[in-house]
């Protein structure tokens, strides 16, 4: 699994805006979440107070109901004591007046009811303090009451009637009775009151507790509809959401199904989760064969080898990361045929993982064109130039009086049209020029130059046309090292067209210097001229095509229009910048800044053998073999393209370099044949290696003891076909001798091409096989072993042989093909290669090598 | 020392042109040839100095002339220099690899045509 790396998208796109869709959503959510709680709380809240206000009021009439009663039994006990004491007395003046006996029976239970009665009321009495004095009062009241009546029939029993009603006429008993009463009546009235009074008071209360409630009750109804409604609400919200998601998603599905381009979802494991139609439309897979396919199935690898493949996820991450910028590449489609592509790459975030969204633009059309423009510019520059070559020259013989003095009209006519026809040559150069750069079919040399000398040679190019106009050229230079890495003949021609403009806008006997100074990791190159300064309103689009202040510069000056974008382009290519600083009316200065070549530090004596460079766009394959060559002891430096190969070796010198077939920018072989151009690079060991991996065996190969599909093949060289004198004359440097090549070739005009341009300067063996070959060595020794792999004839068995030889059966290999098809050669030489597994065998000759790399030469090897 | 040239070109009004220019010089004797094959041909016969040869020719292009011209093994070596419209440097050095002397580049300046070769001729002899 890939790590699409979504953490690092800073940019609002549109997996971020997704983000903010699903942040939004997610608070909703909350929100809806908490006004459910917030109510659900409330509720709760509600319910509780309702609950103790209920339990409140219940307590409280319950204590009601009691006190009552208790009330009620108090004034029960005193209405009896009341009563029976009554009953007694009326008994006992009965008894008095008859004598009966039977009269005396309410004074008999009387005795014993008040007592209990008393009891009872002192019983109840604890709750009753304010009663406590009545109530003794009463019960000593009706004890005396008791006793009195007790005393009257004692009296009428023994002393008779008489008696009797005398002792009941002394009243005493009357006014024993009115007391009781008053006592029954104070404490009887006294609790009504109390009564009443609780009862008002419960009532109070139960009213407070109904309004309590009611509130409670309508507080818990608002809480209930008020949730509810913000509840529809946001379901009505989601509803709409849900609905305008399906609008976006029926739109983007017709979106989809109706682009031109093929718009695919990739998931972390490289594996296509969805296509549109447009895909199957343009690589011929159906949708349902894409399904769960890897993503590289899209993309013509490398080399075609299925190994190397798996890496397109991450270079469609790395892309992403990048910005995903539109970049080309070549696609598959299912019949195998190629297709170039335009492939842009977005990062997608969902809430089930991090996906990528690439999208493939089919540029078949385009590339036609721009082969056809490029072909037409190239072809029409060169037809104009063969009839401008008469023009220019007739007109040029005339103008120079070769043929005769012309009368002054014509001389002054002839004098125009030359002047033109010059005029016409330079922008066709111009034109050429600068599709050349721009198509990036220029190729610009990278060997160190000397700034001043390059200042010293344009001045002295430019001499002639700055003395036609008056001018005199000046050149200041540093004393420090103004040594750059770039193209001399580029960088001539920068300060050529700087030096000519200021020329043709200085005055007549002014100076245009040239100053070259190193400003740390920079090196300046100034043009500075006193002439007429460029307008404010030039200064944005000065270094666009066909820019020039006024349009009657261009017949004035004698321009193209054309040169400060060459400058430009140039400098850029050289990752240097150009500036200016004008004054209307003083004058304009010019500054190339260019990166200063850093020199290598110098060697100690007892130095490290020098490192090796390893050139291989594949990361995983260059850390393995990175690791490898650790282990034999050897250094490596590793860079990812032949221009960065190309940049490191000119800065230093490297034990040998190491060669991928296939790399990012270029094909291997070509970046051999710029090597063995370059001085620094002539001798340099070279070996192409392959180490294809995927995920499968990568951290396998990375185990020191996993066997590698590793293959090394050295080569010393790669010839053209038909093949140049000079080059063949260049693999005899270092050697004492001229050198003799083993031609592994079938081909009859090959041969013969081979034969004849090594004459007089190598010696040619043909071989036709690879066992002939052999024989051929066994008799005498050879220096290399020249391969021509355009060679149809050649048999596939004995280039598949070839790269199993073990190191030191055949001398170091030279190719041969024809240089416009070393893309194609290179693809097919890491096929090959893939088919064969060296093993480390070939790279541990590399200690060897330290001293062959020192003599320039491969030793001579054989009997 | 007159310099004998031989000038080879397909296009007869460049000829005359060149054939006019290096005219210009009294000591250099100019012959010219249209093809990669008469050039050849009167190379073979000997008495030449220098030979300016076109690159784009029909048939026979330059380059494939000159290795024709070395197949002949001339002896002294006769100095080659290529006459192209096109001009990139690594052309250039391309030609200078095979053993050319100078190139010159199309549309060449007619009045200093001559002075040119003249002097690569003489750096190459040095």
């Amino acid at each position: 699994m890939t790590d699409l790396g979504m953490a690092r998208n800073p940019e609002g796109d549109g997996a971020a805006s997704t983000g903010r869709d699903r942040r939004g959503w997610r608070r909703g959510i909350r929100r809806v979440m908490a006004i459910g709680l917030l109510s659900a709380g409330i509720a709760v809240a509600i319910v509780l107070a309702v609950g103790f206000a209920s339990f409140r009021e219940f307590a409280s009439a319950n204590r009601l109901r009691e006190e009552l009663l208790y009330s009620s039994l108090i004034r029960d006990h005193l209405q009896h004591i009341f009563e029976d004491l009554l009953s007694a007395e009326s008994g006992t003046l009965g008894y008095v007046v008859t004598g009966r006996e039977e009269f005396l029976d309410p004074l008999t239970s009387a005795q014993e009811n008040v007592r209990q009665d008393i009891e009872a009321l002192s019983r109840l009495a604890w709750a009753r303090p304010e009663h406590s004095v009545a109530l003794t009062e009463l019960s000593r009241f009706a004890e005396e009451e008791i006793r009195l009546l007790l005393e009257m029939a004692e009296t009428r029993n023994k002393a008779g009637g008489l008696a009797a009603s005398t002792v009941m006429e002394a009243r005493r008993g009357k006014a024993v009775m009115d007391r009781i009463r008053r006592v029954v009546m104070d404490i009887s009235a006294a609790e009504v009151a109390a009564a009443e009074q609780q009862t008002f008071q419960v009532r109070l209360a139960s009213q407070r507790t109904k309004q309590t409630l009611l509130l409670l009750l309508s507080a818990a109804i608002a809480v209930v509809v008020g949730s509810t409604l913000v509840m529809i609400a946001h379901l009505m919200g989601r509803r709409r959401a849900e609905m305008v998601l399906a609008d976006t998603l029926g739109r983007h599905r017709a979106t989809l199904a109706s682009a031109m381009d093929a718009i695919v979802t990739v998931n972390d494991k490289g594996q296509i989760e969805t296509a549109n139609p447009a895909t199957t439309r343009m690589f011929g897979w159906s949708l349902e064969e894409l399904a769960g396919a890897p993503v590289a199935r899209l993309f013509l690898p490398p080399g075609e080898t299925a190994a190397r493949r798996p890496d397109m996820l991450d270079q469609l991450v790395a892309q992403a990361a990048d910005g995903g910028a539109a970049r080309e590449f070549e696609g598959l489609c299912k019949d195998g045929s190629p297709l170039p592509v335009d492939v842009v790459v977005g990062r997608m975030q969902s809430s089930d993982g991090n996906r990528l969204v690439a999208i493939f633009h089919d540029i078949t059309e385009r590339k036609r064109a721009e082969i056809i423009k490029n072909e037409f510019v190239s072809t029409v520059s060169h037809e104009l130039r063969t009839p401008l070559t008469s023009i220019a020259g007739s007109l040029g013989l005339l103008n120079g009086g070769a043929v005769g003095e012309l009368p002054p009209p014509a001389k002054r006519l002839v004098f125009i049209a030359h002047e033109n026809s010059r005029r016409l040559v330079r922008l066709v150069n111009d034109i050429l020029d600068i599709q050349k750069m721009q198509s990036a079919s220029m190729t610009f040399a990278r060997e160190p130059v000397v700034m001043e000398e390059v200042a010293r040679l344009a001045i002295e190019q430019n001499t002639g046309f700055a003395a036609e106009h008056g001018v005199r050229l000046t050149l200041h230079a540093d004393e420090a090292d103004t040594s750059v890495v770039g193209d001399q003949d580029r960088l001539i021609q920068v300060l050529t067209n700087l030096i000519s403009n200021a020329v043709k806008f200085s005055p007549a006997d002014g100076v245009v210097a040239l100053s070259v100074e190193r400003r740390e990791d920079v090196v300046r190159v100034c043009v500075q001229d006193h002439g007429t300064g460029i307008p404010e309103s030039f200064r944005a689009s000065m270094f666009t095509r066909f820019a020039q202040a006024d349009t009657t510069d261009t017949r004035q000056r004698g321009g193209t229009g054309l040169g400060l974008a060459i400058v430009k382009e140039i400098v850029d290519r050289h990752a240097g910048r150009i500036s200016f600083e004008s004054e209307e009316g003083v004058g304009t200065s010019f500054y190339v800044d260019l990166p200063a070549r850093l020199m290598s530090t110098p060697a100690p004596r007892q130095k490290e053998p020098a490192p090796v460079l390893l050139v291989e766009s594949h990361t995983a394959s260059a850390k393995v073999l990175t690791a490898d060559l650790a282990r034999e002891g050897i250094a490596t430096e590793r860079a990812e393209t032949a221009a960065e190969c190309e940049g490191r070796s000119v800065l230093r010198a490297y034990r040998a370099i190491l060669i991928a077939p296939l790399l990012r920018d270029r094909d291997g072989i070509s970046l051999v044949r710029s090597l063995r151009r370059t001085e620094r690079t002539r001798t340099t060991p070279l070996m192409m290696v392959t180490l294809p991996l995927t995920p499968e065996t990568e951290a396998e190969a990375e185990g020191e003891t996993a066997p590698r599909p590793l293959m090394a093949l050295p080569v010393a060289g790669w010839l053209d076909s038909p093949p140049e004198r000079a080059r063949i004359t260049s693999l005899a440097a270092g050697l004492d001798h001229p050198p003799v090549l083993l031609h592994l070739c079938l081909s009859g005009p090959a041969r013969r091409a081979m034969a004849e341009a090594a004459r007089g300067c190598a010696d040619v063996i043909p071989a036709g096989n690879l066992a002939e070959a052999h024989a051929v060595l066994a008799l005498r020794p050879c220096d290399f072993l020249v391969v021509q792999f355009d060679d149809a004839a050649l048999s596939p068995q004995d280039l598949e042989a070839l790269v199993r030889q073990p190191p030191g059966t055949l001398p170091p290999l030279v190719g041969c093909s024809p240089a416009d098809l070393d893309a194609v050669q290179a693809r097919m030489l890491a096929d090959l290669m893939a088919k064969g597994a060296g093993g480390l065998a070939h790279l541990t000759t590399l200690a060897e090598w330290r001293d062959t790399a020192r003599t320039g030469g491969p030793e001579r090897k054989g009997p | 020392m007159t310099l004998h040239v031989l000038y080879v070109d397909d296009d007869a009004d460049i000829r005359e042109i060149a054939a006019l220019s290096l005219g210009l010089d009294p000591a250099i004797a100019v012959e010219t040839a249209a093809s990669g094959q008469a050039a050849v041909e009167r190379a073979r016969q000997g008495g030449l100095d220098l030979i300016l040869l076109d690159v784009m020719m029909p048939q026979m292009d330059g380059r494939t002339t000159f290795a024709a011209l070395q197949g002949l093994n001339l002896t002294p070596p006769v100095p080659v220099v290529f006459v192209t419209a096109r001009t990139q440097a690594h052309e250039i050095a391309l030609f200078k690899d095979l053993g050319a002397i100078g190139v010159i580049a199309k549309p060449f300046d007619p009045m200093t045509l001559a002075r040119d070769i003249r002097a690569l001729h003489t750096a190459a002899l040095a």
